[in-house]
């Protein structure tokens, strides 16, 4: 499911649930400035590898966001 | 433990050879167990954990008693184990009452005291508290309830293998720990029960554990844990050392860093290793998942469940700001961490922090938030004024124009409350003390430097005031 948020940074258009997701979880849940997956890897200084393997932990958590 | 599960796999309650080998090994763990806390081996029951433990005794307990009225007393701040056999209790008609704590964590003898009654039949609390590290005054409490014939236990899952731990300094009457904290393997804990107690067994079946405790030993788990304890004993001293000074490191980079930083739990008495630190506005849970991306494990006071982010009930106790208490973390260091890790972990939280909330840098920006926000979620708002929540040293309080003052000192023998702010903004403070408390008449006495409040006799003490 996409939404029309854009990239804060590079302006990559239409971020998905999982990107808006890990925004929250992992800057806030108040967070305005979102980031794709890309420049939100960069910008906390993580491989999206790894920012890919916590959607994955949160959705076997169960968190609704993802 | 390996030999036990590979090759001495023989039941420890089995008469031939095979079993007494591991018969043997049982009550050598027995023996380094019970050296190491101060107690007799036939004092030491083997369980599957400290919750095992910690339920027997309020199950024993409320057997034991069950033809008499039975009262409880333990704290707020008490193991989930503790708290929920209570809660479950009242289905006994057991009574409990939960003591509540000051902000750093500690019970007061004089609230124990008091909250005894003739039905009391055990006191439980906890040595080390979990989360913030206070340590709670059990050998003074047991001394009192030695006197009064009430059973005392603690829980002392946090403390042992960290720090002293001896059941007859502490004068109590049950102990409960659990392996897996002192470097042992999950699955194996330890009930203390001072000779000459009777405790019913919760769990029906053979005759292990002095008939005791039924079920087939876990050999290789007691084995383990044994030596584990015996080994942290033996260096516990120069752990400990080690741990507080990881501790001073990380303490002194991150508060010189984030002058809003505010650490939690008893700075004069706490567990050597363990640190409780608040951030306001930033998120803890986020700040967790991001340094176990980077190899960093930590836990925190709160987290997300759907839309609700629930905050721990021991920082609700100390009465911690939910702003605060979302943003607290809690790093805990073992024995195989160096000082080295200490500054990898500061750096990265200061980092973190960094990019999602630069005004935690900002002591006065940050005042003004961490003001704002209290106004809003904290006290009643009277006639436009906000009200103070609480006075404690290191804490902000709310004034009416939504600036937040910063306590530096209480002095509860004189009454005396210092903010750091000069006396033109004393009347403020006062101003929002006395509509935010309109049953509570106080006399105002102001100097340059002090705001004195004292309470006039036989007026309704203002809830948390002081």
């Amino acid at each position: 499911m996409t939404n029309r948020i854009n990239c804060y940074i590079c302006g990559k258009e239409s971020l998905t649930r999982n990107e808006i997701g890990l925004n929250k979880k992992l800057i806030g849940q108040n967070v305005k400035k979102i980031h794709c997956l890309c420049c939100l890897a960069e910008y906390l200084e993580v491989t999206e590898e790894e920012l890919l393997a916590k959607v994955e932990e949160f959705k076997e958590q169960g968190c609704k966001l993802f | 433990m390996l030999p036990f599960l590979r090759d001495q796999y023989g039941n420890a309650s089995s008469p031939y050879s095979f079993g007494t080998k591991a018969k043997y090994a049982v009550e050598h763990a027995r023996r380094q167990i019970a050296t190491s806390i101060g107690a007799r081996p036939t004092e030491i029951i083997f369980t599957s954990g400290g919750s095992e433990a910690n339920s027997w005794i309020f199950h024993g307990i409320t057997e034991i008693c069950r033809n008499q009225p039975i009262h409880i007393i333990t704290s707020a701040i008490e193991h989930h184990s503790i708290l929920n056999a209570c809660r479950a209790l009242r289905q006994k008609n057991v009574t409990t009452t939960y003591l509540p704590v000051n902000s750093v964590g500690l019970i007061s003898i004089e609230d124990l005291e008091t909250a005894i009654t003739p039905h009391t039949k055990l006191v439980s609390i906890m040595l080390a508290n979990n989360e913030i590290g206070t340590i709670q005054p059990v050998a003074e409490i047991g001394h009192i309830l030695r006197k009064k014939g009430i059973l005392f236990h603690t829980d002392a899952v946090q403390a042992v293998g960290h720090i002293s731990t001896d059941t007859l300094a502490l004068n109590v009457d049950f102990l409960t720990a659990s392996a897996h904290k002192f470097n042992g393997p999950k699955g194996t804990g330890i009930l203390y029960k001072r000779s000459g107690i009777i405790l019913p067994p919760m769990i029906w079946g053979g005759k292990q554990e002095h008939d005791e405790r039924a079920g087939t030993e876990n050999v290789a788990g007691i084995v383990a844990a044994g030596y584990a304890l015996e080994e942290n004993t033996a260096k516990m001293e120069a752990n400990a050392h080690c741990q507080r000074r990881m501790r001073e490191i990380i303490i002194d980079y991150l508060v010189a860093k984030i002058p809003n930083a505010q650490l939690n739990g008893d700075p004069r008495n706490s567990l050597p290793g363990l640190i409780s630190l608040s951030i306001p506005n930033v998120s803890g849970e986020a700040l967790l998942h991001v340094l176990d991306m980077k190899g960093i494990v930590i836990s925190t006071g709160a987290a997300c469940n759907s839309k609700i982010t629930e905050v721990s009930h021991v920082l609700k106790a100390i009465g911690l700001p939910e702003i605060l208490a979302k943003g607290t973390v809690r790093i805990s260091f073992g024995r195989n961490n160096v000082e080295q890790d200490s500054l990898i972990i500061a750096k990265e939280i200061i980092s973190y922090c960094q990019k999602v909330n630069p005004a935690c840098f900002d002591p006065k920006k940050m005042k003004r938030e961490v003001a704002a926000h209290m106004t809003h979620n904290h006290g009643s708002t009277v006639q436009g004024h906000s009200s103070i929540a609480r006075f404690e040293q290191g804490g902000f309080y709310a004034c009416k124009n939504g600036d937040g003052y910063h306590c530096e000192k209480v002095d509860r023998e004189k009454n005396i409350v210092s903010f750091s702010a000069d006396a033109s903004v004393h009347r403020h403070i006062f101003d929002c003390i006395l509509r935010s408390n309109a049953e509570t008449e106080y006399t105002c006495n102001e100097s340059e430097e002090d705001l004195t409040f004292e309470q006039l006799p036989n007026t309704i003490k203002a809830n948390n005031l002081f």
